[in-house]
């Protein structure tokens, strides 16, 4: 396998930002019980394998597969209910592994949308007929469907850019793009008013986003100023209910963020790097700490290296003339690009909180071994862009 | 077409990071430094460190109430069952694991060594089907603490193996025999330990088991209960797991620490620090606490008062100190939160930032809420001081705390013990039929100084009824809780001075040259005025001032305020203080010089003397013999204004002698009488007949029963009865009050046939006894007054202080002060 035709705007900044994770997972792991980066290190390795394979085996043969990958995903979603390891939690998200590895099928399954999405919509694209954009949207709201009720609310919605990204490329009018993203906006709020679909804590993370812990405390801060006290107190009171719920994880996020300033505490220095600061520093809310530690630099690193790489994918797409690669290509732009937003937005107090690792970076074998695959995929695509492989 | 599609995706997600940079710009250049500072202060722990209180100390240095450092044995039940704990309590948790059994800790005790085995015959296949896994995963937890490593190494690899022949039993694992060996022994040094525990905690070993089998199943009591609640509260769209909640709950009540013996003895702490290993779940409690000590731990137990929890609500519907302490803290944020406060904001923010850290009340505080506990407390609190601490342990900033102040009270706590027994004689003695005395009171005070010596009311709630009874002694019927030497009892209201008062108004009256000693006025034993007919005690013909005080004649001073003018006697009261609160502590001009506020605790009552009128007529005339207008006064304000007789000047009472780090606290206001000597000579003249052969006479034969009752004390010398009856002076009271009986007080109790009256009508009179000794030069000022029982003053409380003068403490004093 030469390194002909391989997309280096593509493994350049996935190597990169694969880095930047392994020494975060060490800066936030390293002084506890169970340092994780030599696991993350591992997960990428499993991840370079992986995605060594996929090339190997082509593009083209996961495009005749498409079906067959979304349709056992789907029943290892479906099955989860019986397959779980509640032990740890008491969610139906992780399949127990030997080792005490677990898999986490719902970071799959957007591959899997991916593939059978760009399988879809390849040729036939969608012709702005209404009966044209329901097999794409059941193809996104099932997994969708099962992967909420794990619950995960979090890896639910990233399948939303993905079909948005997709139906945009295979030539939906602008204002369906824009109805069927007001439609899923919809569907979330919906779901936030017809009782029993969201839990509660999922509500309270609405709630939040709402009313955010840090614009209250702005608000109180001002009203302070303008010596209008009282009302700053109400504010307050509202302020220390909120941090009583998970509006606490956002705060610590926001804050550890806003103390990095330029150039940050310095890797491992930070001081919400601490057990009882930012919560899930490892994982999640990895960039509440690459904010504090590396700073505004490091952060716009991390920003830029995402800017780098979504362009980098969407160019391959671009360049490809084959369009079940394009398809792919954005569709996993969409998949990266539109989850590593929703972390970002959701660790910068943009969004309300939702479970979510930041692809490459947060700790996580599923994720990054998910990532890698679709990578692979894009790679793959690059590599043979000149060549029509795929008729039906 | 499509290929530009792909750039319009591109632009949307483009967008978005670059929406995510200026949040990032904003967040870490613009707000940097708020975000720093919220940082930074989220990371520190604040600590407090309680101050130590001040004591409380008799004028000869006796501590009444003293700051201990006091050890109490705790224990805790997770310590107990987890690694390195007790085998008993990890044998009875695997039970419990197993099979949901709970047998005691007793039993669980006695039979270690048959457990030890049962549990080696149970299958390995059995462990291996223990559901849920997290209830497995505990089995194998305390397996592991139970037999050791190896054998848990062993086991685990056991139960991985999918050929395991199903009859292996745990016995059969590597390791049992050992481990179970090494169990055992360690379950009889256990089991040593817990016997030598309990005689150093003055608990028997079994005890202590029975303790902790209590808490065992007051544990699971709690359990229960809060699982019961929540599964009636759950909503059922979640799965329930009880094992897992089951098994939190426990995690979180198992950790409190119970309290298994207070203040155990400093071999217990020795102990526990020599076989922590051995005596895992136990351990000692370093607290400060308030201690009365056992000797005077009942004396003046009212008058020291005792601490409480924070006052809900202030006097007067004032807020509460927690209620003040919240306002201040929210005052306080609000105030950190200026940018750019003014000068007097900032000012603000200085004195509540050391109020809210090192005054204000938290609810877990104490405070003094009764006696001089509560009416001390600015003095004896001290300020807490604080530690914080930044994540690594490192302090941050810190204060330390500031112990309360030390306070000398001017009591002598032998002469407050003898007048408190005195008084407990006098509700026995007098205690007719099985129903108890009369409630009363005595103050004694020094009249050259005014330093109050003792101040004791009765009945008085002993020191042990003041810390567990306390909220049955508030509504106590005798009024246990009200200090009659300082205030009404439980009726409410004050009694009035009655007879007490003629030397006063006399001396007055002489001094403004209104009177002269040799005025006579006929008393036939009433007089009449306007209509309504005012009575004597009896008969006195020609009766002059000394005649009429040495026998007490209403109708001499009936006729004597006429002649003066109701201005004259209200004069009278006012010059002697009567009418306002003498400023014990409350409004203490001395106290306030060295800025010692006194709080309430020590209420010292007064009503208000009405002088906008001039009373004329028959008020005027009552008035004369202390009633009408004159109407209430304390014990307190009586012995004063005696002792102000007795020793020319009046001195204002003092309760406090000395506060550590102010010193003594100063003499306060002297209040000139403005006589000259011949006219106190006269009253004073008068004031020794009374005892001599007047409405007191019957002293000299009292003090003759009280001396034979009251043995002589080796070394003191003491006085005659005959020659201390000569050095007493003093004057009686019966004070005529009206009302009704409180429905449910002790009166309406004592006096049933007043229970049923429905209208205000006449109740027994309250009787005084008030005066000074020796006759020159005074060193003592005493003050008796029982309430209500319808004697004449001489008859009721002459005998009171015959019995208090021979207590061996008040021989004592004054053998003292008069020898020199």
């Amino acid at each position: 396998m030469s390194t002909r035709g391989l997309a280096w705007s593509v493994l350049l900044p996935a190597l990169l930002l694969a880095g930047t994770g392994v020494l975060f997972v060490w800066s936030t792991t390293h002084a506890s019980s169970q340092p994780l980066w030599g696991r993350q290190l591992a997960f990428l390795a499993a991840g370079a394998l992986g995605a060594f394979l996929i090339v190997r085996v082509g593009v083209r043969r996961l495009a005749e597969a498409s079906w067959v990958i979304y349709l056992a995903l789907l029943a290892l979603l479906a099955a989860m209910p019986w397959l779980a390891d509640r032990s740890a939690t008491d969610t139906e998200r992780w399949i127990a592994l030997p080792w005490g590895f677990k898999l986490q099928p719902s970071e799959f399954i957007k591959l899997g949308l991916v593939l059978v999405l760009a399988r879809h919509l390849r040729h036939r694209g969608v012709t702005n007929t209404w009966s044209s954009y329901a097999a794409p949207f059941a193809f996104m709201i099932v997994p969708w469907w099962f992967v909420m009720r794990q619950p995960d609310l979090g890896s639910s919605l990233v399948l939303v850019p993905i079909l948005l990204a997709m139906v945009t490329v295979s030539g939906a009018r602008g204002r369906h793009v824009a109805l069927l993203a007001a439609g899923s906006v919809l569907v979330v709020l919906g779901a936030y008013f017809v009782p029993g679909v969201l839990h509660d804590y999922q509500k309270e993370r609405i709630d939040n986003f709402i009313r955010p812990i840090p614009a209250l405390m702005e608000e109180a801060r001002d009203l302070h100023n303008k010596r209008e006290h009282a009302a700053a107190a109400e504010v307050e009171a509202e302020v220390a209910l909120l941090k009583r719920g998970t509006g606490r994880q956002q705060l610590y996020s926001v804050m550890a963020i806003g103390s990095g300033g330029l150039l940050g505490e310095g890797l491992g220095d930070g001081l919400q790097n601490r057990p009882y600061g930012v919560a899930v520093r490892h994982a999640d809310f990895i960039f509440a700490m690459i904010g504090e530690e590396w700073g505004l630099l490091g952060a716009t690193l991390v920003v830029g290296l995402y800017a780098w790489l979504v362009a980098g994918i969407l160019s391959v797409g671009w360049r490809t003339r084959e369009p079940f690669g394009r398809m792919l290509c954005v569709g996993v732009a969409g998949l990266i690009g539109g989850q590593a937003l929703m972390n970002l937005g959701i660790a910068t107090g943009m969004l309300p909180v939702t479970g979510l690792p930041l692809p490459l970076v947060s700790y996580g074998g599923s994720s990054v071994l998910a990532t890698a695959l679709a990578l692979a995929c894009v790679l793959d695509v690059s590599r043979r862009r000149e060549h029509v492989f795929f008729e039906e | 077409m499509r290929q530009q599609r792909v750039t319009v995706v591109a632009l949307v997600l483009l967008a978005g990071l670059a929406g995510i940079e200026l949040r990032l710009m904003r967040l870490q250049v613009v707000e940097n430094d708020f975000w720093q500072q919220e940082s930074l202060r989220s990371t520190r722990v604040l600590q407090t460190l309680p101050a130590e209180r001040g004591w409380l100390l008799d004028r000869n240095g006796e501590p009444l109430a003293r700051t201990e450092e006091t050890r109490d044995l705790v224990f805790r039940f997770r310590d107990w069952r987890q690694k390195g704990g007790a085998v008993s309590a990890q044998l009875m948790s695997l039970l419990w694991l197993l099979d949901g059994q709970r047998p005691s800790v007793p039993e669980v005790s006695a039979g270690v060594a048959a457990l030890l085995d049962a549990v080696g015959r149970i299958t390995v296949a059995e462990i291996g089907a223990v559901q849920p896994r997290q209830r497995r995963a505990d089995v194998l937890s305390y397996l592991e603490w139970v037999y050791g490593e190896t054998f848990d190494t062993s086991l685990r690899k056991l139960l991985k193996d999918e050929t395991l022949d199903p009859w292996v039993t745990v016995s059969q694992v590597r390791g049992f025999a050992e481990g179970r060996a090494a169990a055992q022994r360690r379950a009889e040094e256990q089991d040593d330990a817990l016997a030598d525990l309990g005689p150093v905690a003055g608990l028997s070993r079994r005890e202590l088991l029975d303790f902790i089998d209590g808490v065992v199943r007051r544990s699971d009591e709690r359990v229960e209960a809060a699982l019961a609640r929540e599964t009636e509260a759950a909503d059922d769209d979640r799965p329930a797991d009880p094992f897992r909640r089951r098994r939190e709950l426990h995690t979180e009540f198992d950790a409190d620490s119970i309290d298994v013996r207070h203040e155990v003895s400093h071999d217990c702490q020795t102990l526990l620090a020599v076989r922590a290993g051995a005596l895992r779940g136990f351990a000692v409690r370093a607290e400060k606490q308030r201690v009365y000590p056992e000797r005077w731990a009942d004396t003046g137990a009212l008058l020291v008062g005792r601490l409480g929890a924070p006052r809900a609500s202030g006097p007067g519907g004032a807020p509460g100190d927690i209620e003040k302490a919240e306002a201040n803290r929210e005052r306080l944020a609000a105030l950190a939160a200026i940018d750019d406060p003014t000068d007097a904001e900032q000012q603000e923010y200085d004195r509540l930032s050391v109020l809210v850290r090192e005054v204000d009340y938290r609810a877990t505080d104490e405070r003094g809420i009764l006696g001089l506990e509560s009416a001390l407390e600015p003095v004896l609190r001290g300020k807490r001081g604080w530690i914080s601490t930044l994540p690594n342990d490192d302090v941050a900033e810190s204060m330390p705390p500031q112990r309360g102040l030390n306070v000398v009270l001017t009591l002598d706590v032998e002469l407050q013990e003898a007048v408190e027994r005195t008084l407990d004689h006098t509700l026995e003695r007098d205690g007719a039929g099985g129903a108890r005395g009369w409630p009363g009171a005595i103050v004694l005070l020094d009249p050259r100084t005014g330093e109050v010596l003792a101040l004791a009311s009765a009945p008085r709630p002993t020191r042990a009824e003041l810390m567990t009874r306390y909220g049955e002694l508030l509504q106590d019927p005798w009024g246990a809780l009200c200090n009659r030497a300082l205030g009404p009892g439980d009726s409410g209201n004050l009694p009035p001075p009655g007879s007490t008062f003629k030397p006063l108004e006399a001396l007055v009256a002489l001094r403004d040259g209104l009177i002269s000693p040799h005025d006579t006025w006929d008393c036939a034993g009433s007089i009449t005025v306007g209509g309504s007919t005012l009575h004597c005690t009896g008969a006195h013909p020609g009766a002059d001032l000394r005649e009429a005080l040495v026998k007490s004649c209403n109708v001499w001073f009936y006729r004597f305020a006429d002649k003066v003018g109701g201005a004259e006697v209200l004069r009278a009261a006012e010059l002697f203080g009567y009418g306002r609160p003498t400023g014990l502590l409350a409004g203490n001009e001395a106290l306030a010089s060295l800025g010692v506020r006194a709080e309430s605790g020590l209420p010292e009552s007064s009503v208000k003397l009405d002088v906008d009128s001039v009373p004329v007529g028959s008020e005027a005339m009552r008035c004369g013999i202390g009633q009408a207008r004159i109407d209430d006064v304390t014990p307190l304000q009586v012995a004063v204004a005696l002792g102000a007789v007795g020793h020319g000047t009046l001195r204002p009472p003092q309760l406090v002698q000395s506060i550590e780090g102010y010193g003594d606290v100063p003499a306060r206001t002297a209040v000139d009488l403005g006589c000259t000597p011949g006219e106190l000579a006269i009253v004073r003249d008068a004031l020794d007949a009374v005892v001599d052969s007047g409405t007191a006479a019957g002293l000299a034969a009292e003090l003759a029963v009280s001396a034979q009752r009251h043995p002589a004390e080796q070394g003191t010398p003491r006085l005659e009865p005959s020659r201390l009856a000569r050095l007493v002076a003093g004057k009686t009271g019966t004070a005529q009050v009206s009302g009704r009986a409180r429905a449910g007080g002790w009166l309406a109790q004592r006096y049933p046939e007043l229970a049923t009256q429905s209208r205000d009508a006449m109740l027994p009179d309250h009787s005084w006894f008030a005066g000074y000794l020796p006759r020159e030069n005074p060193c003592l000022a005493f003050a008796v007054l029982l309430e209500h029982t319808g004697r004449h003053g001489g008859d009721a409380c002459v005998p009171v202080l015959a019995d208090l003068l021979y207590e061996p403490a008040v021989q004592r004093y004054l053998a003292q002060t008069l020898s020199p």
